[in-house]
């Protein structure tokens, strides 16, 4: 185990890749901390290294974005005003939910900040969380931003549909959380399968727009659901018409189970203990032929069987009822039903 | 009850009760079943037929799975009495359960076990079997009749004092009409069980039934037609 660990140790210690984030991470922190120590001549070059295409190692969106950043930061303390917006705004094309905090920054240095995103005019959505939603008493939440005073339209629609749910269309400033109770335009629950959210924005400061997408799965979590009833078969209806054939064949099975009582009191008894209830065979049998030429004397004429007629509609209409109940629980299960939204592979202008 | 008694045989109203038709739309039918049934029972043991007849009383329960899958459960019980010399009267109980699975509407293959008593004054002698066989079920087309036919083995027949029988059946056949929920069958029923002769001569006895057996049913639908 520990050779297995040391192992996986050395793999990703030994990952190029891994090994350059980590260098423009050390970077990074090394000019933050100089910043941190207002040492700002000596956190720009290290900054400005970091987002100079000589730059050797890997750098990430977020290092990049962070970067910039602290480089507007920085040129916005040393009074150079035009490059630190112009920073800002770098970081702001990349990431347009960055932000200076108030608390941590000088308001000289937020003023730079707003008067980038002024500038600069991009909106985006966050990655959607996974998580369950309970439609009968939950929302999902899609967080998106523009930059400045935008008017903004945020559209839910399946992958492979056309229908749109417009979740926001307005006039938006900064950061919005939109909510979406999982339903279609129709007033039906969302069905699984691949959603994309997107968001386009036109600035009502610049003449300009921008878009952004992402994309989630839904699945649904619901109680397991009753099957109902099939159809009848015609195993299951009765006749509803008299046939004679049908009297000759009712005689057949009288006689059959005559013969079978009969056959039962002499061949499957014990013929030492005597007549093995012959009397009482004897009485089934007479009551099965009995059955048997009344039905065939029943049948001669071939008619309807009005009461078979009533029995089968009452065997429809129990059907139905009892479809009708289930169909009624089953809907009852389906509005239990829970939303199971994950993030999905994908991203768009 | 000693070796040497005759050995009666009580009637068995689950048989009865395995009878019940299994068609239904519901997904379950629960039906309820009392019975009366003369019985005759006859044993030899070396020294003459031996004869003694009763009314036993039965009732039980019947569940239908679908109808695919039916289980019953009954219970019956009542007196046997002879006029032979130095025999005696002897109360029987029973209690039992079977199952049966439906493959198709006429046929019923049924698997069962059964314990009885016998008692008189002086003794009690237990019978446990367990028992496997099909039941053909007829329907009339032209009026709600059915026909039964049904055979079953008794692979295991365990007694107290007694070898285990050389032959061990069971065989009935009867009629049912139904009106609604409610039927009504009579029906003709046959035990048979050919013992070995352990050195004091072959053990034979059988009994036989005329059974009368009302039902009611709840859920599901009645039988055809």
């Amino acid at each position: 185990m520990r050779r297995l660990v040391l192992g996986l140790t050395l793999v990703v210690a030994a990952s190029p890749s891994a090994r350059a984030q980590t260098e423009t991470g050390d970077q990074l922190r090394q000019a933050e901390d100089l910043y941190e120590r207002l040492e700002i001549e000596r956190a720009v070059p290290l900054l400005r290294q970091v987002v100079a295409t000589s730059w050797p190692h890997a750098v990430t969106q977020d290092q990049r974005v962070e970067a910039y950043t602290y480089l507007g930061a920085s040129l916005a303390l040393l009074g150079m005003g035009d490059s630190a917006a112009m920073y800002f705004r770098s970081a702001i094309e990349r990431d347009p939910f960055t932000d200076l905090d108030a608390q941590r920054f000088t308001p000289a240095q937020v003023a730079l900040f707003r008067q980038a995103r002024r500038l600069t005019f991009a909106v985006a959505v966050r990655p959607v969380a996974a998580g369950r939603v309970d439609p009968r008493t939950e929302r999902a939440t899609f967080t998106v931003v523009t930059t400045h005073r935008a008017s903004l339209r945020v559209e839910l629609r399946p992958a492979d549909e056309k229908g749109a749910v417009e979740l926001f269309h307005d006039v938006n400033d900064g950061l919005r959380e939109v909510r979406w109770d999982g339903l279609l335009p129709d007033g039906r629950l969302a069905p699984p399968g691949r959603y994309e959210l997107g968001v386009v924005g036109r600035s009502q400061l610049l003449a300009r727009s921008d878009s952004m997408r992402v994309y989630f799965t839904v699945a649904h979590e619901t109680p397991p659901l009753e099957d109902t009833l099939p159809d009848l078969s015609p195993a299951q209806l009765l006749p509803e018409r008299l046939l004679v054939a049908a009297g000759a064949k009712d005689l057949i099975k009288g006689l059959v189970i005559a013969a079978g009582a009969l056959a039962v009191s002499s061949v499957a008894v014990n013929r030492d203990l005597g007549r093995g209830g012959r009397a009482l065979a004897i009485a089934v049998g007479a009551t099965a032929g009995i059955a048997g030429v009344t039905a065939l004397l029943n049948a001669r004429h071939e008619r309807d069987l009005p009461a078979n007629i009533a029995e089968n509609g009452r065997r429809r209409v129990a059907r139905a009822a009892a479809n009708a109940s289930i169909a009624h629980r089953n809907a009852e299960k389906i509005a239990e039903t829970v939303l199971i939204i994950r993030p999905a592979a994908g991203v768009g202008p | 009850m000693t070796r040497g008694d005759p050995i009666p045989v009580a009637s068995g109203i689950l048989l009865c009760l395995a009878l019940a038709p299994a068609a239904g739309i519901a997904q379950i039918t629960v039906s309820g079943t009392a019975g009366v049934s003369l019985a005759e029972h006859r044993v030899d043991i070396g020294n003459g037929i031996e004869e003694s007849r009763g009314l036993l009383f039965g009732a039980g329960g019947v569940v239908a799975f679908r109808s695919r899958l039916e289980i019953s459960i009954g219970v019956a019980g009542g007196s046997l009495s002879t006029d032979a010399a130095g025999a005696e009267n002897r109360d029987v109980g029973e209690v039992g359960i079977e199952a049966s699975f439906v493959p198709v509407r006429w046929l019923a293959l049924q698997g069962s076990a059964r314990s009885r008593a016998y008692s008189t004054a002086i003794a009690r002698q237990h019978w446990t079997t367990v028992g496997v066989g099909a039941e053909v079920r007829l329907d009339f087309a032209t009026s709600p009749v059915r026909g039964v036919l049904r055979g079953d083995l008794l692979p295991v027949v365990a007694v107290n004092g007694l070898p285990g029988p050389d032959v061990a059946l069971t065989a009935a056949a009867g009629m049912e009409y139904r009106s609604g929920s409610i039927a009504g069958g009579l029906f003709y029923e046959l035990e048979r069980y050919d013992f070995p002769d352990v050195g004091t001569g072959r053990r034979l006895e059988q009994v036989t039934k005329l059974t009368f057996r009302f039902t009611v049913r709840r859920g599901g639908r009645a039988s055809r037609p």
